[in-house]
Order: structure tokens, then C-alpha cells, then sequence
């Protein structure tokens, strides 16, 4: 799908996204400044900038095989962890300072067991999460936040004051605010951007210096004033876990729909909430992280009610026609949510595409025509 | 609970979902019992275990029949606190596993649409309840662990059309083993205790509570005495499948707390005990022992079988007979609680080894190996658990450091289809020869 | 309005020319190496058997298969799936499932009452279920497709055959034949093995009677019995299953040019 819109800001954007590092994430380090790599959403990248370090959402960007994943993961492990895993052996990741993992999900948890024993890291530390949502829940969470942040200063001789906290916490709800705007935009009835972009610059803002990407998408939205703006023949939504590769929502949109929203780990559900700044900031953080963050599948309990509530929004606030949901083989929840999500939107007569991926994108002719089809459909049904 | 399951014509009579399926699985092991009592030399083991699951299927019958509260729930979920609460419960893919999944069940569950790369326990859980084989419970405790998809299968059935609005409570599982993490968890028991009270209508009794724990902490005394037994050269018994899956039937799928099972469990303790006393091998001619580090594997008659008559190869232990349990200090509410925290947390097979870090199933693998003098260890490397398979690292190494030959399969433990006994047979026979096991005892 | 459909698929090229509502003419061939190639090939195949001097007598041509989009000739293109459906219920139009088993790939698609696609579900990653699987095992029976599908159709006690892929399968049926296992029975075994498949693609889309057939593999009467077998229904024939996506194409060719005039 052809964007006119000209914006170096959103080149910058896109690049980074593309690979591992970026001329702003390298500079950072050059002047002293520490990377540390979060392995999942879970983690509270606040807690990290506090700290002063740079949280990094970590991916595999530009991996080409999982050789080096075979002695550790078997082919019933996904994808997502074998590439990464053997991007870190291949020392791709070896611009970390440290990694943070949760407990996720059943890969990602034995994916930081591997990760700690085989591949150089410095530091590293281990969040439990909980699989449920509840006050109870939060105090627990709250608790490992607390050793989490004990556990950094310790490691880096910082201190995280609960000002430090506060302002990154700030700082964050910033980024979120901006990216909320951008969505914004794309309610329009010719969006200034595809989707595919649209991951592209949320993908960027998880490994780019705040400050730098803060005006990079300031840049950005300004940019999209002047936008001619794309006509789409149909507008979806894609509802996913933590899909981090464009090409994936490009090879959708070259066959005429418009992505023009989502519900994504690295899009929407980012950015939808901002972490409260009333009060302890560490049980603002745990509430949001817990009780506030749009849940995905991980998270026992919320997925339910969120689900109606973002179909209703995506329909009635961005005139979504059909949604496409993706999932990489071998993930549980998302498996089942699939099949959630079809129940939901046949209740609701909208046309429902799911879809099935490993983390490197392959048999992208195989993924048009499925998406060619569904987007068939949705015009078709417009004509009866 | 009168209802009637999707896909049923219009022209049937309205039936109660679940009730025909569960007086089969009554009738089936009536005819077990049966076909034993007539046999010419009837085993009491086997007799006590069809009766006293034939009590659980019929008390479930009732339930359904006459319309009275009904738990859906799992095994790791402190089913102790059901009986003294006086709840009737059921997991609702145990007669499906234990009696096997018919082809039309298999099927059935290829037609649930969710991907084929799921565990096949989980596939028919999935099945049952959008099938209607299982009745709709009065309230549900969802167990999230140990797996990613124990938690998204909750959920779906919280989806499945007759099962939307049904109450449910959600056990958190702590990760770790630490005195914060029972406790934590035991916090997580009192607040399922009020959930209970609230939407079946039924009190705790704690000084049942007292009476059910102390007969589970006899049963586990009574197991621990079996597995000890086993550690005998040669072992006393055949392949521990089979009794793996009566001692862990008995002790976590059935009412909690009966002195039969003690019983039961004790004579197969005593039969094996008389045996190693006179050296009688299980297998004749043992030559082989293995670890099988995992569950029960549904398909296991024909592999047990081929293994003793080709190989003269016994499986002497498996997780699901292993596991360690700890004696619960019944003094008080909390010690209790704890104590029942610490059992879900660490004394339910496969969660044991599953739940939390890597360690717990390397140390098991460590102790076993050594206790029961085993020379090889089997991973079956089952598709549902996603993070034991990303755990063979650390096998390889325990097993190098152990000097002990290790094999890592891929199955299905639930679904026979997945690898065919040919090829696993195929696997292990290339996987003995080459390590030369089996020669030279 | 005169039009065309041509679908390029894997195995052979199709095509289709309309004249309104009427079937002008219908035309096969095998697949080249070039889809382009393929499709001229079909196309003029088609345009001689309606008596058509050359494809400027045409008002429109769509395009469908998966080699659609390599080709210069074809004024637009739809994706296989909705051509299916559409060609399928223009034959049938008490279709509510359409079965596609072609040359690489298969795919299972509900309709809605007026025909157009509901929801569908491929399998595009493996031969298994495929003209292709048939392809192999009719060469390791040493005869051609209908033999094959004559063999399967002679026994009653189909073998099981436990191997998924395609590759391995072959091997499992030659151990089989040198077991001694009864040719028609190994045969039968086949089927039944893509017909599971096929039933376990056909229950995540959801069985709505009355179900078709389309694609080459239409032809293989053991197939579409075994389907009738299993899902204990009778599957509607259709005239010329194979075209079925090349006709669906030109349906939507005619509706371009009625739009376009």
C-alpha cells in the first residue's frame, strides 16, 4: 500500500525498527550509558530508566536460522525464542548490559534459563508475575517490583528513589500519550499512515533513548498534518501477542486493506493506559501492569471484557470492517484466543481472518492470499 | 443443570449434559469390576481402585441427576479442602484419560478449533465441554498451572456457549519455593475456601479438614513405601505406568481422604515388598531400568509391553510415581493451609516439574537416577509441556555430569497418533543398541 | 459480454470463457514452468474450442490461482478462494462447503446463503492432502491417478497408515506392499489418511451441508466416497470440478465489465 506522506522523522523511525541497533541507541552507549534488554511487556521498563539505564525490547530482528537454538529447544518451542536465542549466541544481542525476563509464558521462562546459563550477559534478573488479576495479585507484584528495584541498584551503585520513579514513570506516560495521539490520527477516514508503519514506530520506541524518540514522533505528528492520506478499499484491525515485524502487516495491506488500529503487545496494548502517578510508584506500576494494561491471554480473567470492549471501540471509533488476528505456532494463549475471538466476532457478524506465523516471516505469498481473500470477503459483503 | 448440548437435533429429548457419558464411564468400570471378581485369581489391588473410582463416577451421577452442586476442578487445586467441604468435584478430562479416548472422541477432538499443536489433555478438554460430556458445574476452580495453556483453556470454556456465567475462581500459582510463596498461595486456598462457601452454599469443616489431610498424609506414607520397593534390583513390579496411575488416581482425582485408599495402596506396597523379598523381578530377566521423565503416557500398554518383551526393559520409575510428598502438620488452620500449598505447589506430578524454575526437574532427575539405579533416562519431550522441551539443555548435562544415556523423544502423551508406536519403538531400539544397553547383565 | 477465467495452479492451467450466463468453453492444460506461459496456453485452448479467433474478443479476463499475478494478459486478479466458492455455488447453489483439494494445496471454505465466503481455512504448507500425495503414491503403485483410485475403491479393510508427510508415507507403503499387505487395502489406507485430514480442515470451518467438491482431486471417486463415508453425507457432484475456480473467475471477469460498461 503506497503512503505519500514524506517524513524523515518516520524514515529514522522505520529503520530502526528494521534492526537490532540504531545511530541513537549507539550513541547512548558510546557516552557511558547501559542497555538493558527486557525479554517481554511484563517488564516495567520505568523501573529501568529510573535507574538510568535504557530499557531495550529485545527481538531477532535480521536472524536467519536457529542453529544454535537446536542443542536447547526442541520443535515444539516457538519460534520467537529460537531465533532470539541464537541471536544471542551469535553475540547479535552483545550490545545488552543485562537482561529481564517474566515468566510469560512456558517459552519465554526457560528462554531466560538458557539465556543466563549460555550467553554473556552481565546482569540479569527474573520477574514472577502473576497469572491472575487481583488486589492480592498486585501486592505480590508490587513485592517482586520492590527486589527488582533493590536488585539494579545494587548492580549498577544507583539509587531508584521513588522521585527517580516518579518522573520516569512521567517520562513514559509521555510516550504513551504521543503514540495514543498517532492512533488518533488513524481514525480518519484516510489515515496517514499504514499499519505497517504504525508498528514501525511503536517497535522504534522500544529501542530508541526516550528523549530522542519523544521528538522523532512529535516530528512525526506534525508531519501527518500535511499528509494526503490513504484511501483504503477496507480498514481491519490485527490482534495479536508481540509481533514486532511490519513485513507482517505490509504482506496484509498489499492486498487492498488498511490497517488502521490494532491490538498488539508492541502496539495499542502499550500504549492504551498510563501508569498512575498518584501515590507509591511501585504499586502504581504493579496496579498497571496487573489490574489496568488491556490484558492479553497471559493474564487469567480480563481477556474476556477487554475483548468486546476493543472490538466495540475498533468498530465504532475506527471503522473497522474485519479483524485479522495472528499467532506464532507453538504459543498456547494465543491458540485459544483465536478461537475466542472468532466466537465473539461471528456473534457479531464481522469478518474474522486468523492467522498462523513463525517469527521469521516466511511464505508471504501463501499469507496474501489468504489475506487477498478476506479482503474479497469484506468487499463483498459490502455490496449486498 | 437440564440443558442440552450444541448439535444435538431438535427431535432428541432433552438430556442433562454429561449424565450419559458419565453412566458409561460407571458402567464400564462395574464391568472392570466384574470381569475381576470372576477371574480365577482376582486381584484386591485392582478391585479396590475400580470400586472406589466407580464411587466417584456414581457420586458424580447423582449430582447430575438430581441437580446437586458440582465442582469443576483439577488436581492440583487441594481437592482436600472439597471433602471437607463435603463438595463433590470432578476433572473433567479424567475418565476420558484413564479409560482412553474412544476414535470418535479422537476425532472429536481434531475437530475443536483450536491448533493441532496443542497438548492433546488440553484438546480434549477443549472437546468435552463443547461436546456436552461433561455436565456444566455449579462453580469452577481454574488451576493455571503449570502451563500456558492450563490458563487459556479456562478461559475458553468461560467462552463456550452453557458455560458463559458459570462462577469461577482462579488458583494463582507462586513460582517459587520459598516460605512467601506457600504462603502466598495458602492466602490464594483461604480465598478459594470463601469462594466456595459463597457459590456452592457449603461451609468449611475444619476438623474435617484435619481428618481428610491426615488420611492423604497415610496414603502418601503408604505410596513413598511402594516407591521404595521399587528401588529394588531387580524390580519387584512390571513398568510403574500402571501404577503410577492407580496411586496418583487414588490420592488427587477421586474424593480426597478415604481410608480404603490407604488400603489399597498398602497391599500393592505389601505385594511388592514380599516380592523383592524373594528376589522376583517384575520384568524376568531384567536388564534395562528406566527413568520415564515425565507422566504417564496414555499409549502405554504397547510400549510397556514391547519394552519387557524386547528388551527386557523396565520402566522403574516415572514424575507421575515419583513425586516427594511431605507429611502436612494438621495443628492448626494455617499449618494446614501451608502444608496444603506446599503439596499443590510441589507434590502434584508434572507441576512439580513444570511450575517454576528448571531445577526442580534436573534435581529429580538427579535423585532418581541414583535411586533407583536407572540406566537411562527417557524424555518423552511431550508437546504440551513447551518449557520441558526447552529444558533439554540442562538434561543433557545432567544426565553427561551423571554419566547416564539419555533419549529425548517428541510425543504426545494423550494422543497415540502423534508418533506411532513403530517409530518410538524404532527410536529407543537405535537409542539401546548404540549405547550398548542391555548387554553384558 | 464475452469473458474469461484463468486459473493457474501448480499442476495445470484452466480456463473458462462466459458469454453472459453461458459456458462457451472449457479448456485444461498441464502446468509449464512459466504461469504466464501456462495461462496463454489455457487461454487458447479455451478461445479455439469457442470458436473465438483471439483473446481481443474478450471484455475482460481475471485472473486466479496462485501464478495469477505473474501473468500480463490478465486484466485483474481474485484470489483462488473466492473463485472457488463462487464457481461452486454457481453449479450448486445449495453449496455451503466447498472442499478444494488441488495440486499443492487443499482448502475447506463455508458460504453464506448468497454464496459469498463466510470463512475459510488452507493447507498450503504441506503435500499431505494434495493432488501431489496422490501423484506420489499412484507412482509407487506403479499406475496412473483413476487406477489408483480404482484400487482404493476395491477394499473394504483399509490399511492404517500412520506417517503424516507425504515423504514418509511412501516409504511406509512400500514396507507395507513388502510385507504383503493387500494393494487395494494400502490404497484405501491412503485415502483414508487425507480424507482425516480433510474432515479435521472441514470441522474448524464449520460442516454446513451441502458440501462440494472442487479441484482436480474431485476425480478421485475413492476420495469423495471416503468423504461421504466419514461424514455420513452425500457430497454434490459438480460437472467439472477442476474448473471450478477458472469459473468463479470468470463470474467475477463478467461482473468487472458490466461495471467498467
Amino acid at each position: 500500500m503506497r503512503n505519500e506522506l514524506r517524513s524523515t522523522a518516520l524514515e529514522e523511525l522505520k529503520e530502526a525498527a528494521a534492526c537490532l541497533t540504531n545511530p541513537a541507541l549507539e550513541e547512548w552507549k558510546s557516552q557511558g550509558g547501559k542497555v538493558i534488554g527486557c525479554m517481554y511487556h511484563f517488564v516495567p521498563e520505568e523501573i529501568i530508566t529510573a535507574a538510568g539505564a535504557m530499557p531495550y525490547r529485545m527481538r531477532a530482528t535480521g536472524s536467519t536460522g536457529t542453529e544454535l537454538s537446536e542443542a536447547r529447544f526442541t520443535q515444539v518451542n516457538c519460534s520467537f525464542v529460537r531465533h532470539l536465542f541464537d541471536s544471542g549466541m551469535r553475540g547479535d544481542q552483545a550490545f545488552l548490559d543485562g537482561v529481564v525476563s517474566a515468566n510469560n509464558c512456558d517459552h519465554v521462562r526457560r528462554l531466560y534459563d538458557n539465556w543466563v546459563a549460555k550467553v554473556p550477559t552481565g546482569y540479569s534478573h527474573f520477574l514472577v508475575f502473576p497469572k491472575k488479576s487481583g488486589p492480592e495479585q498486585v501486592g505480590a507484584y508490587r513485592m517482586r517490583l520492590a527486589a527488582f528495584r533493590e536488585s539494579l541498584e545494587q548492580h549498577f551503585g544507583v539509587e531508584i528513589s521513588d522521585e527517580k520513579l516518579r518522573a520516569a514513570i512521567t517520562l513514559h506516560n509521555q510516550s504513551r500519550a504521543l503514540q495514543r495521539r498517532l492512533y488518533e490520527l488513524r481514525r480518519s477516514a484516510t489515515p496517514p499512515i499504514t499499519g505497517a508503519e504504525a508498528l514501525a514506530v511503536m517497535v522504534a520506541g522500544t529501542c530508541i533513548p526516550r528523549e530522542r524518540y519523544h521528538g522523532l514522533l512529535k516530528q512525526l505528528i506534525t508531519d501527518c498534518a500535511g499528509a494526503p492520506g490513504i484511501d483504503a478499499p477496507a480498514r481491519v484491525m490485527v490482534v495479536g501477542g508481540e509481533l514486532d515485524e511490519p513485513a507482517f502487516i505490509e504482506a496484509i495491506e498489499s492486498q487492498g486493506g488498511l490497517v488502521v488500529t490494532d491490538m498488539l503487545g508492541y502496539g495499542y496494548r502499550a500504549c492504551a493506559k498510563d501508569v498512575g502517578t498518584d501515590g507509591d510508584p511501585l504499586t502504581a506500576l504493579a496496579r498497571y501492569q496487573v489490574l489496568e494494561r488491556p490484558a492479553d491471554p497471559r493474564l487469567f480473567g480480563r481477556t474476556t471484557e477487554e475483548r468486546e470492549h476493543y472490538i466495540t471501540r475498533a468498530v465504532e471509533d475506527f471503522g473497522v470492517e474485519g479483524v485479522v488476528s495472528v499467532r506464532l505456532m507453538q504459543c498456547d494463549h494465543w491458540g485459544f484466543e483465536q478461537t475466542n475471538l472468532m466466537r465473539s466476532l461471528r456473534k457479531r457478524k464481522i469478518p474474522y481472518l486468523a492467522l498462523e506465523i513463525e517469527y521469521v516471516l516466511g511464505g508471504v505469498g501463501q499469507l496474501r492470499t489468504r489475506a487477498q481473500a478476506f479482503l474479497e470477503s469484506i468487499v463483498e459483503a459490502r455490496n449486498v | 443443570m437440564s440443558d442440552t448440548p450444541a448439535g444435538t437435533p431438535a427431535s432428541a429429548p432433552a438430556t442433562k449434559r454429561g449424565l450419559e457419558r458419565f453412566r458409561m464411564y460407571a458402567e464400564g468400570k462395574r464391568a472392570m469390576i466384574t470381569m475381576i471378581e470372576e477371574s480365577p485369581d482376582p486381584n484386591p489391588v485392582l478391585l479396590g481402585f475400580f470400586k472406589l473410582m466407580l464411587a466417584d463416577d456414581e457420586r458424580i451421577v447423582d449430582c447430575i441427576e438430581n441437580d446437586k452442586p458440582l465442582l469443576s476442578t483439577w488436581y492440583g487445586n487441594a481437592n482436600e479442602i472439597c471433602a471437607a467441604m463435603d463438595i463433590q468435584a470432578y476433572c473433567l478430562v479424567d475418565n476420558i484419560l484413564h479409560l482412553g479416548p474412544t476414535q470418535e472422541d479422537l476425532d472429536g477432538m481434531d475437530a475443536v478449533p483450536i491448533p493441532a499443536d496443542m497438548c492433546g489433555l488440553i484438546k480434549m478438554g477443549a472437546y468435552a465441554v463443547e461436546k456436552g460430556l461433561v455436565p456444566v458445574p455449579t462453580a469452577m476452580i481454574a488451576m493455571l498451572e503449570p502451563c500456558d495453556a492450563q490458563s487459556a483453556l479456562h478461559e475458553a470454556w468461560m467462552n463456550t456457549p452453557g458455560w458463559e456465567g458459570v462462577p469461577t475462581f482462579a488458583l494463582d500459582p507462586a513460582y517459587g519455593a520459598t516460605g512467601w510463596d506457600y504462603d502466598y498461595f495458602a492466602g490464594e486456598l483461604r480465598r478459594m475456601i470463601t469462594f466456595l462457601e459463597d457459590h456452592v452454599g457449603r461451609k468449611m469443616d475444619w476438623d474435617r479438614l484435619r481428618e481428610v489431610i491426615e488420611a492423604t498424609n497415610k496414603q502418601y506414607e503408604a505410596w513413598a513405601e511402594y516407591n521404595e520397593c521399587r528401588r529394588a534390583v531387580p524390580c519387584p513390579h512390571p513398568s510403574s505406568f500402571p501404577t503410577s496411575d492407580l496411586c496418583w488416581g487414588l490420592t488427587q482425582h477421586i474424593v480426597a481422604g478415604q481410608p480404603e485408599v490407604v488400603d489399597v495402596i498398602t497391599m500393592l506396597a505389601g505385594d511388592a515388598a514380599a516380592k523383592v523379598k524373594a528376589g522376583v523381578a517384575g520384568v524376568p530377566g531384567e536388564r534395562i531400568r528406566i527413568l520415564w521423565a515425565d507422566l504417564v503416557p496414555f499409549w502405554h500398554g504397547p510400549l510397556s509391553e514391547w519394552l519387557a518383551s524386547e528388551w527386557q526393559a523396565n520402566v522403574v520409575m516415572d514424575f507421575q510415581g515419583y513425586t516427594p510428598y511431605e507429611h502436612i502438620d494438621t495443628s492448626t488452620e494455617d499449618s494446614m493451609l501451608v502444608g496444603l500449598a506446599k503439596r499443590c505447589l510441589n507434590e502434584v506430578p508434572m507441576i512439580r516439574q513444570a511450575r517454576g524454575s528448571v531445577d526442580a526437574m534436573i534435581e529429580d532427575i538427579t535423585r532418581i537416577t541414583k535411586d533407583y539405579t536407572c540406566d537411562c533416562v527417557i524424555f518423552p519431550g511431550h508437546v504440551g509441556h513447551k518449557d520441558q522441551s526447552a529444558s533439554v539443555g540442562f538434561l543433557r548435562e545432567a544426565c553427561r555430569d551423571l554419566k547416564i544415556p539419555l533419549l529425548i523423544l517428541t510425543v504426545d502423551n494423550f494422543d497415540p497418533r502423534f508418533t506411532p508406536i513403530e517409530e518410538l519403538s524404532r527410536q529407543i531400539f537405535e537409542f539401546f543398541e548404540a549405547h550398548g544397553l542391555g548387554e553384558g547383565r | 459480454m464475452i469473458v474469461a477465467g484463468v486459473d493457474l495452479g501448480s499442476a495445470t492451467g484452466k480456463a473458462v470463457i462466459l458469454d453472459d450466463d453461458r459456458i462457451l468453453s472449457m479448456h485444461v492444460v498441464r502446468s509449464t514452468i512459466k504461469p504466464e506461459k501456462t495461462g496463454l496456453l489455457a487461454l487458447e485452448g479455451a478461445l479455439k474450442e469457442a470458436g473465438l479467433a483471439s483473446p481481443d474478443r474478450l471484455d475482460f479476463i481475471m485472473g486466479t490461482g496462485y501464478g495469477r499475478r505473474s501473468a500480463a494478459f490478465i486484466s485483474d486478479n481474485m484470489s483462488e478462494i473466492t473463485c472457488h466458492a463462487r464457481g461452486a455455488f454457481w453449479w450448486q447453489p445449495t453449496a455451503r462447503t466447498v472442499v478444494d483439494v488441488g495440486g499443492q494445496d487443499c482448502k475447506v471454505i463455508s458460504l453464506a446463503d448468497d454464496g459469498r465466503v463466510a470463512t475459510f481455512v488452507m493447507n498450503d504448507k504441506c503435500a499431505a492432502g494434495t493432488g501431489k500425495f496422490f501423484e506420489m503414491m499412484a507412482r509407487t503403485f506403479d499406475c496412473s491417478l483413476d487406477e489408483f483410485a480404482e484400487l482404493s475403491l476395491q477394499s473394504d479393510k483399509p490399511a492404517k497408515i500412520t506417517k503424516q508427510c507425504s515423504v514418509f508415507a511412501e516409504s511406509e507403503v512400500i514396507t507395507l506392499i513388502n510385507e504383503g499387505i493387500d494393494q487395494a487395502d494400502i490404497a484405501a489406507g491412503l485415502v483414508d489418511s487425507i480424507v482425516r485430514r480433510l474432515i479435521a480442515m472441514i470441522h474448524r470451518v464449520g460442516l454446513e451441508p451441502k458440501l462440494v467438491i472442487t479441484g482436480g482431486c474431485a476425480k478421485n471417486e475413492g476420495l469423495v466416497r471416503g468423504l461421504e463415508r466419514a461424514l455420513g453425507q452425500e457430497i454434490l457432484r459438480l460437472p467439472a470440478p477442476q474448473l471450478a475456480g477458472a469459473l468463479g473467475a470468470a463470474l467475477f471477469a463478467r461482473d468487472k465489465a458490466a461495471k467498467a460498461s
